[in-house]
Order: structure tokens, then C-alpha cells, then sequence
């Protein structure tokens, strides 16, 4: 029944008839049998896991490829002892790991620990495998589920488990295996006192395949692939069941699973992902519908960053979106109850994602909530800008027509760029952007979140560029990171928000940041540049100030910037830390 | 050879990564992949493939496949038995 799948994923012999199959191995739990016969993929990417343990990590270890092949990846594990020390954690720095596990046993700390004493030592052990890898492999910790009631530990476990949900923030790279949550989310036992007599396991079979679609879909995707960056959305038999323009606003129906889908796709837009509308419709209906039953839908047009409800194809309608978001077809997800169309728009657009719409809306959110790449890792701090400013472009657009020049359009802009030096608050954004940018990136550097932070410390010169304009606040688009010795800087990163683009912001930032370095004693800079498939526009703007090789003198390059950017009528705000 | 028999002749080849003969036996003892994970790991996939549950006792008195053969068609029942 599955056979096909993962190639389906993965985009290679793409099946429309196998999207049902894909959509509700994602939107249930499979069983342990299934996970078996799941075809792994032969080809895509393979991910080295590390995992310290002070349990046995190997039953969840059985299901993660099945999981991983959804996405069309591959893994190696290797496993260390059982140490309750976990005292391997710091081990050779020969074996580089993509993922560090620290997956523990707390049952085994709680009589000698507090909980705020176990929380300390967990962070210590993560902090010493995020040295082991240079701090470039995100490290994942595991919390614990509530034991059955009534529990003598249950306070010890609240109070572990609150302190570990505080530690992605204030530990960069350090990310939470939610088993409390899987526990909440599992209609079965967690617990199974006889796995844990017998080879001190403790958890349940189902318990063993929920913990590794958590990590295999939800986070590990998210950490290690592409994210999702905006979900594409047919209207009749997908938010609604029924036809529009056939049975009438009135007479669609708006069940439990469509209102559920929707206040889910309220929560991903909330978050920072993008919603847009793909319909074969009439556009007037479709307005007229939302607003007749306003009361009822949980969505309203405006929460659609864009919208394309016409009579074309829909493969066009897409690119048309991609363009508006700005984004690539590879981040967007694209959601129909046709699955022909689903196949028709991956013919045309062969990296975009596609998930069959359940025409009752509830599968189609159980499958949403473990879309590989969807899943949010860490909170996006302007995930509430995002789809304003997106819009706010298509009225950029009509300013840029209207004043004939680039000058001219500009200044109507009124843009305020704010400059920071080295700000630490910083360090998050700058991480996310790393992740997220795939036009505007020199380097292709993806910053972990321990690196970033690294970059805003005192042996780097880094500029964080927030931008403002009539329209909307954008908030921090635009990052230059250089590391610094004696008087030579080495510029590790340049990238900037597709959303800020055609705005020069990078070279009026550019012509700052050689500033800044003039004004440390640094004479000389060397800019580390990587070629990836998609970062040309990158590329091509540095060589209009370096046409030539990656090092410069600090003065000749902010000679040059200044010249291309002196008649740029935005208003600079600096910052020092 | 029953429907059961083949179903956890098919399982034990596949989880033991060994190669099991039709009607032929597949002792613990003497197979070097049948450890505690993965006498786990069988018991956990019969327990999944049967619906069934074995206690502790029951799982430990497992120590061949037609050991497990018996002790499943004792715990699934007439039902289950008709089908093979």
C-alpha cells in the first residue's frame, strides 16, 4: 500500500495516486509493521546521529528511517554506552554528527538531584557536545513523561520538565525531545512496565514509534532541512467541503475537521508561515463568501499573504505566489483534494511540496502537524511582521511603477535602516535568517544558533540591519558577520531577506560595515564566498565591488560602496552594542 | 504449516536477520542474534502482528520459535487459529 511513497516525497516518479496513502502515514500513527515495510530511500541526503544515552535508544532507532525516508533522508546512529554520566558526550572530535542526541533516563537522577541541579547538568553535557562538534550539530534532549497517578515524582518531573522548556532559549543549539508531549498526543500507554523489566526500556511499542516520528518529522526536518516557509491552499473540498460556485456560499458545509484545519493554519501563520490562496474560482464569489460567513470560518482573506483565485492553471498560480512571497517553490507547500492537480503542479514545479487535502479537513490537519519541515523549533521573532510586510510589497510594486526611477521610488519610500553592532539579542534572529536564506547568502554559512551567537562576541564586528519603511517594519532583514584579527577581517556572511531586496539596503549597509572596520584598525578584508544554486544574486552584487577574487582593502572596497550608494535617501540609524 | 507459524516464521527471519527453513525450529540459544533487545523487539512485533499482550513471565519462558508459536496460539484464541 506505502510502496511508492517515499520516492513520491523525495520527487522522484511523483504518483498522484499514492497521495492519500502519504497523507494518512502522516496524519496517524503508523504501526511498528508498517515503519518495517516502508521503503527507505536509496539516494538523498544521510544524516550522522549521535546519541549518548543512559537507555536503550535502539527501539526508537528502528523507526526513524521509515520517518526520515518521508523526507527523502537517510541516517547512521552511533550509540554510545549506557552512562548515566554520559561522560562519552565529549569524546573524539573525529566522528562529526549532523544531530547530537542526548536521549536519558530521569528516573535515574531524581533521588540525587534536584530538579534545577539535573537541569544544570543536562545543559553542561549539551554544551560539551555542542564543543564536540564545533557547535555546528544541534544537540536534542529529551524531557520525561508524567508517570501514571497518583506519582510521588510527579513534582520533580513538572519541575524537570519546565527547566528543560526554558533551556532552547537560554542554551544556543539545544533543542527539546518533547516526550511529554508525545505522551499527551498518544491515545495508548507510554509507560510499559515489562519493556522496562526486561531490557529497561521504558516506554511502550507505540510510545517507541511517536518518539521517533517527533524526531524523524518534526524536528529533525526542521533543524537539518528546508524549512517550510508558506502553504498554499485550494478552497472548495479542502476548507470547506463543497463547491463554490456550484452549490453556493450558503450551502457549503463548515464541519469540526474544517474549523479545526483552519485554526491550525491560524497558529502556522501566526508562527511566521505564510498562507496563500490557489483556486479555480471567481474571485467576487470567494469575497462574498468570506464575508457572508464570517462567523463561522476561522480565516479571513486577510490572513492570506496571497491570493490567486482565477481560471489558470495552477502551476502558474504557484510561481505567480512564489514571486509574491518571494520565496522558492522548494519552501512552499501546496494543499489541493485533487490529485491530479497536486501532479500536474509538480510536473512544472518538480521541488515543490504537495500534501492530497482530506475534503472533511481532518486528516488533512493531523498531516500538517507533523509535515516534515513545518514543525517550529524555536520561537520566530518576526514571525508577526512576516505577512504584512508581503503584502505591503504589492503596494512597494505599484510606488516603483508610478516613480519612473529607482531614486525616485526610494525616497517615496521614506525608508529608516537601523544598524546594530554586536547586539546579543540578536543572536536568534541572525541564527534564523542563516537557516532560512537561500537568495541573499554569500557564504551559505547556516549559522547554528551557537555560532551566531559566537558572532556578535567580541572577536567578530557584526552588523544586524533592521528596515522600516512608510509601508511596514519589516524588523531585522540583513545580516554582515565578520570575524576580526589584528587587521584583517574576515567577512563570514552577508545575507539578506528576499523581502528587502531591489532596496539597496545591502550596499548602504555594506558602505557602514567598512566604516566600522576602518574605525577598529582593520585595513584589509576577505569575504568567504560559496556558490550554491540559488545564491547568484549574492554572488553577482559582490562583484560589482570586488570583480575580482574575495580580498580587499578596506578603504578601496568602502570607497566604491559609498560611490554606488550616495544618493540613497534612506535615513541610517546606528547602534552600538 | 498454519497461517501463524509462517507470519512468525516470516517476523523472527526478519527481526533475527536469519535465515529461517519452513517447519524448521530457531532455538535463542544458539541463534547469536536473538539478545534481550532483540527477544524485545520479537516480542513487541508478535504482540503488534496477533493483538495480544504476553506478561513478563511468558515473554522470559520464550526461549525458541515454536515455543513463540504455541505460546501466540494459546493467547490469540479460536479465532485467530481458524484463519490459518
Amino acid at each position: 500500500m506505502l510502496a511508492s511513497t517515499a520516492a513520491e516525497l523525495s520527487g522522484n516518479d511523483w504518483d498522484a495516486q499514492q497521495a492519500a496513502n502519504h497523507r494518512r502515514l502522516l496524519a496517524r500513527l503508523p504501526t511498528a509493521a508498517e515503519l518495517r515495510k516502508f521503503p527507505r530511500v536509496t539516494g538523498g541526503r544521510t544524516i550522522h546521529l549521535r546519541c549518548d544515552r543512559s537507555m536503550p535508544f535502539e527501539f526508537v532507532n528502528d523507526h526513524l528511517g521509515a520517518f526520515l525516508s518521508l523526507w527523502g533522508a537517510r541516517h547512521t546512529t552511533s550509540l554510545s554506552d549506557y552512562d548515566p554520566g554520559l561522560a562519552q558526550v565529549a569524546g573524539p572530535e573525529a566522528e562529526a554528527p549532523d544531530a547530537h542526541l542526548l536521549f536519558v533516563d530521569w528516573r535515574l537522577y531524581w533521588d540525587a538531584l534536584e530538579p534545577a541541579a539535573a537541569a544544570q547538568w543536562i545543559a553542561e553535557r549539551a554544551q560539551a557536545a555542542l564543543r564536540r562538534s564545533g557547535t555546528r550539530a544541534p544537540v536534542v534532549l529529551n524531557n520525561w513523561p508524567l508517570l501514571p497517578a497518583p506519582d510521588p515524582k510527579a513534582p520533580w518531573i513538572a519541575g524537570l520538565n519546565q527547566l528543560l522548556g526554558e533551556q532552547p532559549a537560554q542554551v544556543p543549539g539545544v533543542y527539546l525531545l518533547d516526550l511529554a508531549a508525545q505522551q499527551r498526543a498518544l491515545e495508548s500507554e507510554f509507560f510499559d512496565s515489562r519493556n522496562d523489566a526486561l531490557t529497561r526500556f521504558p516506554f511502550s511499542n507505540k510510545a517507541a514509534v511517536a518518539i521517533a516520528r517527533h524526531l524523524g518529522l518534526d524536528l529533525l526536518p526542521s533543524l537539518l532541512g528546508e524549512r517550510i516557509k508558506g502553504v498554499i491552499l485550494d478552497l472548495d473540498d479542502t476548507l470547506w467541503r463543497g463547491v463554490l460556485g456550484e452549490d453556493g456560499a450558503a450551502n457549503l458545509v463548515l464541519g469540526q475537521g474544517h474549523l479545526g484545519l483552519h485554526s491550525y493554519l491560524r497558529e502556522l501563520k501566526d508562527r511566521g508561515v505564510m498562507l496563500a490562496l490557489c483556486s479555480r474560482n471567481e474571485r467576487a464569489d470567494v469575497e462574498s463568501l468570506f464575508r457572508e460567513r464570517a462567523s463561522e470560518l476561522r480565516l479571513t482573506l486577510d490572513d492570506f499573504a496571497s491570493v490567486q483565485i482565477n481560471w489558470s492553471p495552477k502551476a502558474q498560480n504557484i510561481q505567480a505566489i512564489a514571486a509574491e512571497l518571494n520565496v522558492l517553490p522548494s519552501a512552499l507547500l501546496f494543499v489541493d483534494d485533487n490529485g491530479s492537480e497536486l501532479a500536474k503542479a509538480k510536473g512544472v514545479l518538480p521541488s515543490l511540496r504537495v500534501l492530497l487535502a482530506d475534503p472533511e479537513g481532518l486528516e488533512t490537519e493531523a498531516a500538517l502537524r507533523h509535515f516534515p519541515g513545518l514543525f517550529a523549533v524555536a520561537r520566530d521573532e518576526s514571525a508577526a511582521l512576516r505577512t504584512t510586510d508581503v503584502k505591503k510589497n504589492r503596494e512597494r510594486e505599484s510606488l516603483r511603477e508610478a516613480a519612473g526611477d529607482l531614486t525616485a521610488y526610494l525616497a517615496a519610500l521614506k525608508m529608516e535602516l537601523r544598524l546594530d553592532r554586536n547586539r546579543a539579542g540578536h543572536a536568534q534572529r541572525l541564527h534564523e535568517l542563516s537557516q532560512k536564506t537561500n537568495q541573499f547568502n554569500l557564504a551559505l554559512a547556516r549559522l547554528s544558533r551557537a555560532e551566531a551567537e559566537t558572532a556578535v562576541g567580541p572577536d567578530h564586528v557584526t552588523m544586524t540591519v533592521s528596515v522600516k519603511d512608510a509601508l511596514s517594519d519589516s524588523g531585522l532583514v540583513g545580516v554582515i558577520a565578520a570575524r576580526v584579527e589584528d587587521d584583517l577581517a574576515t567577512v563570514r556572511e552577508v545575507l539578506f531577506s528576499c523581502r528587502v531586496l531591489g532596496r539597496e539596503v545591502e550596499t548602504v549597509a555594506l558602505g557602514r560595515f567598512c566604516g566600522w572596520l576602518r574605525e577598529r584598525g582593520v585595513q584589509r578584508l576577505s569575504f568567504a564566498v560559496t556558490e550554491g544554486p540559488r545564491n547568484q544574486p549574492a554572488r553577482t552584487w559582490l562583484r560589482r565591488f570586488l570583480p575580482e577574487g574575495t580580498e580587499t582593502s578596506v578603504s578601496d572596497l568602502e570607497r566604491k560602496v559609498l560611490d554606488a550608494s550616495r544618493n540613497h535617501p534612506a535615513t541610517v540609524i546606528e547602534s552600538a552594542p | 504449516m498454519s497461517d501463524v507459524d509462517e507470519r512468525l516464521r516470516s517476523l523472527v527471519a526478519e527481526l533475527l536477520d536469519v535465515a529461517v527453513e519452513p517447519g524448521r525450529d530457531v532455538d535463542r540459544a544458539t541463534t547469536g542474534t536473538w539478545d534481550s533487545l532483540n527477544h524485545l523487539r520479537v516480542v513487541m512485533a508478535v504482540e503488534e502482528e496477533f493483538g495480544i499482550r504476553l506478561d513478563p513471565d511468558e515473554v522470559t519462558s520464550v526461549t525458541s520459535l515454536s515455543g513463540l508459536a504455541k505460546l501466540v496460539k494459546e493467547k490469540a484464541g479460536p479465532e485467530l487459529l481458524r484463519e490459518g
